[in-house]
């Protein structure tokens, strides 16, 4: 370019060109160093293992300064391994010829640093036969190095012939080579930071999952300790449950070795309620305090049995904190709780067992009574029943004779009615005592005319004496004037039937003297008093005469006739009238019975 | 773009050529140069599609073609490789439609076999020794230096096919991803770089007489935006060349495939046109 007006020859201009075209070189240099620098560090931003970064880099260099062949090589003790290469005139990526290091160049290198060889010197034969056609080695630079993979290595860069200049500068190339192993450094600084990393992670993840392991055990430890406790909780509650809700009094005695009460542990509620006593009291107090004085005596003899078998039962008298006493029977076993000797003492009240007993006992006795009355009644029965019957067959047998004269029939014939009625009467009671226990008969309650009644009773009675040839016996009706025509809601059959028995009875037991009948109202009950002046009833069998088949049998009664029903009917109907049949007093001046009903005055 | 269906591959000298073929009538082969391959005439060859036998190479060492280096990418070697495949394929009468170095491929070629071709279009093509690839001081080559680093950054790249379109702000990442595509291998870049070594002016010295003697109808196209190619060289192309007709395109680059694609077509169209007798 011609920048002013001054002429210049063609040397000048020559010279200007060559000034232009050094100044050109001198800029184009500049420009690839700084493009070549560039391209390294945006390599390493991409690049983050050494094998990729040397290929990059050695690719560029090659390329920006027309190296056609270089190599990263490691030099070991007895031999050379290329890590890496670029040939720009082979084709794929490791087919480079490897170069031949003698040793002495690999001696000289590792004292000198840096070498510059020509190719002439180093016998290139090996890059010609392969690339002889591509380019002619001119010039080999050999820069070592050494980093943390690679203690002793080699650049090794080769140049063509037709760029001899390339290497008469080796700032780029030292610099490339310290960029490179600086940057490998760094690559493996990290590497092995990332090493330690994962290393550290695994042992982090080793060490967490060893936790989590731990963690998990735990977790069921913790679970299957509280499932333990929470069951252990529910069956505690249940004992306590059951040993508080027990009706039996429950005690937990600590003895000590000799067979003595120490203290007590536990009692329930039961023992509470049964004894009176409170909790702290209980327990405070030994199994003697609870026993009656005369029972305490025989505590220690049961402690030495219940060593020896470890289970004992005894039935003892318990006294509750107001005094009042009752029976227990104590369930008692021996055993070992927590190093200590523990009795566990179960007391049961037998109160109600014990009256059930005697009841039961009672009941037996009243049986075998009631058995002895029956096989007595029927012995009575048979007689009863057999001797009207006798009579009445003896004396039917008479009739038919032919020879008996008129009055004799006659004889024998009242002979047989009069059996025929005892029979009869006989046979009756024992009807209508059967009806009444089968609750055949029940009360029809209808106005009564008392009075009248007693009118009636007072000719049967006078019948009946006729009948017994006691006409001497006097027959006093004795009815209070309020009574006079009056009428009574009542059962009048079987008022009639109690008073006829009792009656009855009087007229059996009566030789001499009179019968009489009072009648009176007191408060609000019809009282009817019968008394005689017979031969009275003994004393032990005053309490026995309503119960049934019960007949007074002496010398002095033995012919007197009856069931032994009577009065255990008199006893049942009067019940049903709602009244009350009893015997007021009996002697041997005579006897008496009472038979209240209610009063119930009827207007007709 | 409209997308390649007919894909064939052809083995000549240890390489692989992978070429498509679309359409019937005379052939038209497009030859790509240096930085492009195939796509280059992606927008270029559905003009001709209908009429003609279209068929678009990649170069040994370009686009999917194999990137073996161990013979050589001169131009010479590449006419050769096409002429094989010509005669490979038989075709007859045969257009051949160059772009840059492609144009050096494209001279080689007709100046050593006229018989076989019908016409030959030059685009933005390399001749003579106007093409400063030769080693001349220090090997301070700008070109070379310029394709060198253009292969190892993307941004680099990016800037080279800006200052080659006339409309650069065309320059979108769907157009760099093709440019790109070799580039993105270790053996990609090795044949391209691989590519520009072997370039060499000596090549298209040699054939300087022959192309003055050639009588086969020849249209140089320019694109007056061209930053790479002096327009001396299609200048004295069109003087020098006895049968040739000169156009320019005022709003096209050194890639006027990019930048007027129909403009482009339509001149070669109307060129064919006028060889038929129908122009």
């Amino acid at each position: 370019m011609v920048e002013d007006n001054k002429e210049y020859s063609i040397e000048e201009l020559k010279d200007r060109i060559t000034d232009l075209e050094k100044q050109n070189n001198a800029l184009s240099d500049q420009v690839e160093e700084t493009i070549l620098f560039n391209f390294i560090s945006e390599s390493f931003d991409s690049i983050s293992n050494d094998k990729e970064l040397i290929e990059a880099l050695l690719e560029k260099i090659s390329i920006l300064k027309e190296i056609p062949v270089c190599y990263c090589i490691e030099i070991k003790s007895r031999s050379y391994k290329v890590i890496s290469s670029y040939c720009a005139y082979d084709s794929g990526s490791n087919d480079c010829v490897e170069p031949v290091l003698k040793k002495e160049i690999i001696a000289q290198l590792q004292s000198q640093g840096v070498l510059k060889i020509k190719c002439d010197d180093v016998d290139p034969a090996v890059f010609k036969d392969k690339v002889k056609h591509k380019f002619e080695p001119y010039e080999i630079v050999l820069i070592h190095f050494h980093s943390h993979n690679v203690k002793n290595g080699v650049f090794v860069f080769v140049s063509d012939i037709n760029n001899k200049e390339v290497f008469d500068d080796l700032f780029i190339f030292n610099q490339f080579v310290k960029i490179v192993t600086d940057k490998w450094e760094r690559l493996g600084l990290i590497l092995q930071l990332k090493k330690l990393n994962q290393s550290l992670e695994r042992k982090v993840k080793a060490r967490t999952t060893e936790l989590t392991r731990l963690n998990n055990m735990l977790f069921q430890e913790i679970q299957t300790h509280q499932n333990t406790n929470h069951e252990l909780n529910i069956e505690r509650k249940k004992f306590h449950q059951l040993f508080q809700k027990a009706n039996d009094a429950i005690y937990l005695w600590e003895i000590d070795g000799v067979a003595s009460i120490k203290r007590c542990m536990e009692v329930n509620q039961a023992a509470i309620e049964m004894t009176g006593y409170s909790y702290d009291e209980l327990m405070n107090m030994t199994p003697s305090d609870l026993m009656v004085k005369g029972m305490k005596g025989q505590l220690k003899p049961f402690l030495e049995k219940l060593e020896v078998n470890k289970t004992s039962k005894i039935e003892v008298i318990h006294q509750r904190k107001d005094g009042t006493t009752f029976p227990v029977e104590v369930n008692s076993h021996l055993f070992t709780l927590d190093d200590k000797k523990v009795i566990l003492s179960i007391a049961r009240n037998i109160s109600e067992w014990k009256k059930i007993e005697l009841d039961l006992i009672d009941a037996k006795e009243q049986a075998e009574e009631s058995d002895r009355l029956k096989s007595s009644f029927l012995a009575n029965m048979s007689h009863e029943i057999r001797t009207p019957l006798n009579a009445i067959c003896g004396f039917t047998e008479l009739i038919k004779e032919d020879n008996l004269e008129m009055s004799e029939v006659k004889d024998f014939a009242d002979i047989i009615l009069n059996n025929s009625s005892h029979l009869l009467n006989l046979i009756n009671d024992l009807v209508d005592f059967s009806k009444i226990e089968a609750g055949y008969v029940k009360p029809t309650f209808m106005p009564v005319n008392i009075s009248h009644l007693l009118r009636n009773l007072e000719l049967n009675v006078q019948s009946l004496l006729y009948n017994f040839n006691k006409e001497h016996i006097k027959i006093i009706i004795d009815s209070a004037e309020e009574l006079e025509e009056k009428l009574v809601l009542t059962d009048e059959v079987q008022l009639r039937q109690i008073l006829s028995n009792l009656l009855n009875n009087s007229v059996k037991y009566t030789r001499k003297g009179s019968i009489t009948l009072k009648t009176s109202i007191v408060k609000d009950q019809l009282q009817f008093i019968i008394s005689d002046t017979g031969i009275g009833i003994p004393k032990k069998f005053h309490e026995k005469i309503f119960e049934r088949f019960v007949q007074v049998k002496d010398k002095k009664t033995f012919s007197i006739p009856g069931t032994g029903l009577g009065l255990a009917i008199c006893l049942n109907l009067a019940e049903m009238l709602n009244g009350e049949v009893k015997l007021l007093d009996s002697s041997i001046k005579g006897t008496s019975f009472s038979l209240t009903i209610p009063y119930y005055p009827s207007s007709k | 773009m409209t997308s390649f269906d007919q894909t064939y591959t052809f083995d000549i000298n240890q390489q692989q050529i992978v070429y498509h073929r679309f359409g019937k009538g005379e052939p038209v082969l497009f030859i790509h140069g240096i930085t492009t391959y195939s796509f280059i005439w992606r927008n270029i060859w559905p003009y001709f599609a209908n009429d003609y036998d279209v068929i678009v190479v990649d170069l040994a060492g370009c686009g999917e073609s194999s990137k073996n280096i161990e013979g050589s990418f001169s131009l010479k070697n590449h006419a050769f490789m096409l002429a094989e495949l010509i005669e490979h394929l038989d075709l007859k009468n045969v257009h051949l439609v160059c772009h840059d170095v492609g144009g050096g491929i494209g001279q080689i070629m007709v100046v050593n076999n006229t018989i076989l071709f019908k016409s030959l279009t030059l685009i933005n093509s390399v001749a003579y020794d106007y093409w400063p690839v030769q080693p001349i001081i220090s090997m301070r080559t700008p070109i070379i230096r310029n394709l060198a680093m253009i292969s190892l950054d993307l941004g680099a790249f990016r800037l080279l096919v800006k200052r080659g379109m006339y409309y650069r702000n065309r320059v979108d990442d769907e157009l760099m991803s093709f440019f790109w595509k070799p580039m993105d291998t270790r053996d990609g870049r090795k044949a391209f770089l691989y590519f520009a070594h072997c370039l060499n002016n000596q090549d298209l010295m040699e054939i300087k007489d022959d192309l003055a003697a050639l009588r086969l109808p020849v249209l140089i196209i320019r694109g007056e935006g061209d930053v790479f190619l002096r327009k001396v060289i299609s200048e004295d192309l069109h003087k020098n060349i006895h049968n040739s007709q000169y156009k320019k395109i005022s709003t096209g680059g050194h890639f006027v495939q990019e930048d007027e694609p129909e403009q482009l077509s339509q001149l070669i169209l109307n060129f064919y046109r006028g060889l038929n007798g129908r122009g």
